[in-house]
């Protein structure tokens, strides 16, 4: 199987001195096209540093990390703003949904860097809001509607880029169990359409909806399974 | 009002003091001026009066210029986040830059026009129908203008440069 991803010995060490950490450490990792993945860990153990170094929101201090046959570490500014905007998408804990803006704007952001044109951009984010059963809020502001629908507003936006990995930082944080599992089933269906998803999670149940089950601990990998269902 | 006796040629001291002793006697003062003196006196009047006029313009519009960069500044420290959440999204620096650039633009206009009706508020019809502004030509307010933008441009892009410098995660998270 193709890797879309792979990290060979990456290390991330946030401060100097004394209030040096390390929050990982020599964590290498293949991800396959299409792989549903749930990173697990305690608290401080690295998950949400990896995650952000998968999406190119941060860097790593040694190490290589390949996206899609790329060194991330030889790219250029431009090209990380290319991948956060065509290869990879995030979904955020607490949705980051710009407040002033509404439902159908906020699902415009990825497509405001790309050379389409108004009616495309239009039929695309209706077809994605539709999908999601959320075609009715377009107008709406995030703060008009519940923590279900603006995580689908969140996903929507995720999805209309037609990123190919997608990565989730808790995406049931914040949501009550019968919301968050309806969008567990939901993350299930898109990856059924071939989409690679990566999610951070405390909860196992959300794991145990993942195809691969990886543990960090301390910053390093101590588990990498298939889930047990 | 004073009275003024102005002739073209200087007074004689006696005849000057004669003419005040007259008008004392009658209960009102006069000045004696010689026509020279007289336009000097007027000259000189005018740039007290002017230059008073330029300090306080210089002065408030030093203030106001401060303040707006002020407003400037605190929007773009508050939409951090906003600055993440499209940079997650794939925003480059250009557009982050010009985004700012064009809420600067129109925070300084929208500040400008409402100083503008302010200045002219007592003669606002006058100026409709006069189809000019008040007092001042419109190059001072060309001027002031652009210097209020050139102002509050160069005082946001400090900021912007210190958020750019930063890694997208540190901005995504808190809220807006």
């Amino acid at each position: 199987m193709d890797n879309v991803i792979k990290l060979n010995d990456i290390v991330k060490i946030y401060g100097t001195g004394q209030s040096k950490v390390v929050a990982l450490n020599n964590v290498s990792l293949e991800i396959s096209k299409g792989e549903y993945i749930s990173i697990m860990g305690p608290s401080g153990s690295g998950k949400s540093t990896l995650l952000n170094i998968l999406g190119c929101m941060d860097t790593a201090t040694s190490g290589q990390y390949y996206i899609n046959g790329r060194d991330v570490s030889k790219l250029k500014r431009k090209d990380f703003n290319r991948i956060r905007n065509c290869e990879v998408s995030f979904i955020f804990q607490n949705f980051a949904l710009l407040k002033n803006y509404s439902v159908y704007e906020n699902v415009e952001l990825p497509l405001c860097h790309r050379k389409m044109s108004h009616r495309e951009k239009k039929n695309k984010i209706m077809s994605y809001l539709d999908k999601l059963g959320i075609a009715d809020l377009a107008n709406k502001k995030p703060t008009e509607i519940s923590g279900g629908q603006q995580q689908r507003v969140a996903i929507a936006r995720a999805l209309v880029s037609d990123a190919g990995i997608i990565l989730a930082d808790e995406p049931t944080g914040a949501l009550d169990q019968k919301t968050g599992r309806e969008l567990m089933e939901l993350l299930s269906t898109i990856n059924n359409e071939g989409k690679t998803i990566i999610i951070v999670t405390h909860d196992k149940n959300v794991a145990s909806n993942c195809k691969r089950n990886i543990l960090l601990t301390d910053g390093q990998i101590v588990e990498d399974t298939p889930s047990i269902v | 009002m004073g009275n003024y006796l102005i002739s073209k040629e200087p007074f004689d001291k006696n005849l000057k003091s004669q003419i005040c002793e007259i008008g004392e006697k009658y209960g009102f003062s006069v000045g004696v001026y010689t026509l020279n003196d007289y336009f000097k006196s007027v000259r000189e009047n005018n740039m007290e009066q002017s230059s008073l006029k330029l300090f306080s313009i210089i002065f408030l519009s030093i203030i106001a210029v401060f303040g707006l960069s002020s407003i400037i500044v605190y929007s773009i420290n508050t939409g951090r986040r906003e600055i993440g959440i499209r940079i997650a999204c794939g925003a480059g620096k250009k557009h982050i830059i010009l985004i700012f650039f064009t809420e600067t633009f129109l925070i300084t206009s929208a500040a400008f026009l409402t100083s503008c009706i302010i200045v002219n508020s007592e003669s606002l019809l006058d100026v409709l129908r006069a189809g000019r502004l008040r007092n001042l030509g419109i190059w001072v307010y060309i001027i002031t203008f652009v210097i209020s933008l050139i102002t509050c441009i160069a005082s946001c892009v400090f900021p912007i440069r210190r958020i750019l410098k930063l890694e997208p995660r540190e901005l995504t998270g808190g809220n807006d």
